[in-house]
């Protein structure tokens, strides 16, 4: 299947925390809604695969890669998300397991028990 | 003058009277009389009060004990920087608050590091912080090369003249409000790195630990006066980094014991202060707590960074307890720190297993 790739030191260089009222346009949250959804949805719509390049940038806070790729189980079918998405990082491997293997597992199992996906502030 | 006769005076004080209660009767239909009245009274009483406040503010002298090096000599440390946040909590009763270090003869970057934060806290408090320095000439040095000077707001002119030129590279100090302040983070990394590799360039597993800290002080540790810590300070002599975040909020154990009930903590055999804090940075903690699956999960990413050796030396202290990464060891504090402090180190070798570079 042909891919679409995304890069995110192209959303920038200083990845945040988890949601946008805890910093600078550079958390989680806005990552997800700003550029993985348009672009899975994308992805999805032209039998595409999405494919994420997690290097170049300062480093990662497991919150923000956890809501930037979380909510995809919210939004789009599991099985779709298994076989259009794709997670690269020659700098730090260890996130695509922690992605594939925990995040979305976890997401699901949140989604499954209706629970909401925000938690109230 | 024609003098008034008695009847006709009593008539003209019962008349006024008549018309003075009309007219307080009409002000309090309108609603003024006594708004009028009550923000006088308030407004008196405040300034009586304000000049009373003023006027009783105390001037207040700090002497810590001799040993002050935090991987030594820890409840020494904590005993001094217990008592210097304390006057947070009656901030309108402090005027100043004077350090008196001359005593001290031994202190470490750590400690150093815990002051600042402090002294920082205390600035959100409007409290002001003097002090002087040891009388021992090298735990003297240890404050001016460690940069400490530059952060402190006044400095008298008798140290100055002591002062040798310190290098500002030495100690960066940075103090984030409200929010992550993620940028500042990765660029003072950045330059912590150059300091100790001659080369600007990220460091993804300090940059992530630091933002995992980040993240649980904004979203957990503080109703108000939102703040944490950063401190990185270049070793020149054995060239190697220190690092230090302070989260001068509840701290990790309180956080935990307002979230969920002491039988969550029974249930993982966990019967200690020192044993939760040890706990919480394990991975298997998250499974045990159920509806928070995708959470919790940043603690147990500090841990592995130590145990991957992609950084040595980890010290987490939070309210009575300590845990040392390095030693595998958890134990109890004589005092409180309220908030939560982290130390690790980074040495050359070290930083090149982090970068898989062989």
């Amino acid at each position: 299947m042909e891919k679409i790739l995304i890069r995110v030191i192209d959303f920038t260089e200083y990845p945040g925390v988890r949601y946008k009222h805890q910093g600078n346009n550079d958390s989680g949250e806005d990552f997800y809604y700003e550029v993985i959804k348009p672009a899975f949805e994308k992805a999805l719509n032209q039998e595409k695969i999405l494919s994420v390049d997690l290097d170049g940038t300062a480093g990662y806070a497991s919150s923000f890669l956890d809501e930037s790729f979380g909510n995809l189980v919210y939004d789009f079918p599991f099985e779709e998300i298994k076989t259009h998405l794709e997670i690269k990082s020659f700098e730090e491997p260890d996130w695509i397991d922690v992605i594939f293997k925990e995040t979305l597992k976890d997401w699901k199992r949140k989604k499954d028990e209706n629970q909401p996906r925000k938690p109230e502030r | 003058m024609k003098k008034l006769k008695s009847k006709r005076k009593k008539f003209l004080v019962r008349k006024s009277k008549k018309t003075q209660d009309r007219a307080t009767k009409r002000r309090k239909r309108q609603g003024k009389f006594h708004k009028r009245k009550q923000e006088n009274s308030l407004t008196k009483a405040y300034e009586r009060n304000l000049d009373f406040i003023k006027k009783s503010r105390k001037d207040i002298t700090i002497s810590p004990k001799n040993n002050l090096e935090l991987l030594e000599h820890t409840n020494n440390v904590i005993e001094f920087i217990s008592e210097l946040k304390s006057y947070r909590n009656v901030a309108h009763e402090v005027k100043s608050i004077f350090i008196d270090l001359k005593d001290v003869i031994s202190i470490d970057i750590g400690t150093i590091s815990l002051l600042l934060s402090s002294v920082k806290e205390l600035a959100l408090y409007d409290i002001n912080v003097k002090g002087n320095l040891p009388k021992k000439q090298n735990t003297k040095d240890a404050f001016i090369d460690s940069g400490y000077l530059e952060h402190m707001g006044e400095v008298s002119k008798s140290i100055k003249k002591s002062m040798r030129v310190s290098n500002k590279e030495n100690l960066l100090l940075m103090l984030a409000k409200e929010k992550s302040e993620s940028k500042k983070v990765g660029q003072c990394i950045k330059l912590g790195i150059k300091a100790l590799t001659g080369k600007e360039n990220h460091y993804p597993p300090v940059y992530g630990i630091i933002q995992e800290m980040n993240g649980n002080s904004v979203e957990h540790a503080y109703k108000d006066k939102k703040h944490w810590i950063m401190g990185i300070n270049h070793d020149k002599i054995k060239n190697k980094l220190i690092f230090t975040f302070t989260d001068n909020g509840f701290g990790i154990i309180r956080t935990l014991k307002k979230r969920f009930n002491i039988n969550a903590f029974k249930k993982m055999n966990w019967h200690t202060d020192e044993k939760i804090l040890e706990g919480v940075f394990d991975k298997k903690y998250n499974s045990r707590f159920k509806k928070q699956y995708n959470r919790n999960k940043g603690l147990p990413v500090i841990k592995k960074a130590q145990a991957e050796n992609k950084i040595k030396n980890l010290i987490v202290i939070a309210n009575e307890s300590i845990v040392n990464f390095n030693t595998g060891k958890a134990s109890r504090l004589n005092k409180e720190f309220s908030g939560t402090f982290y130390y690790w180190e980074l040495d050359l070798k070290t930083y090149m297993n982090g970068k898989n570079i062989n």
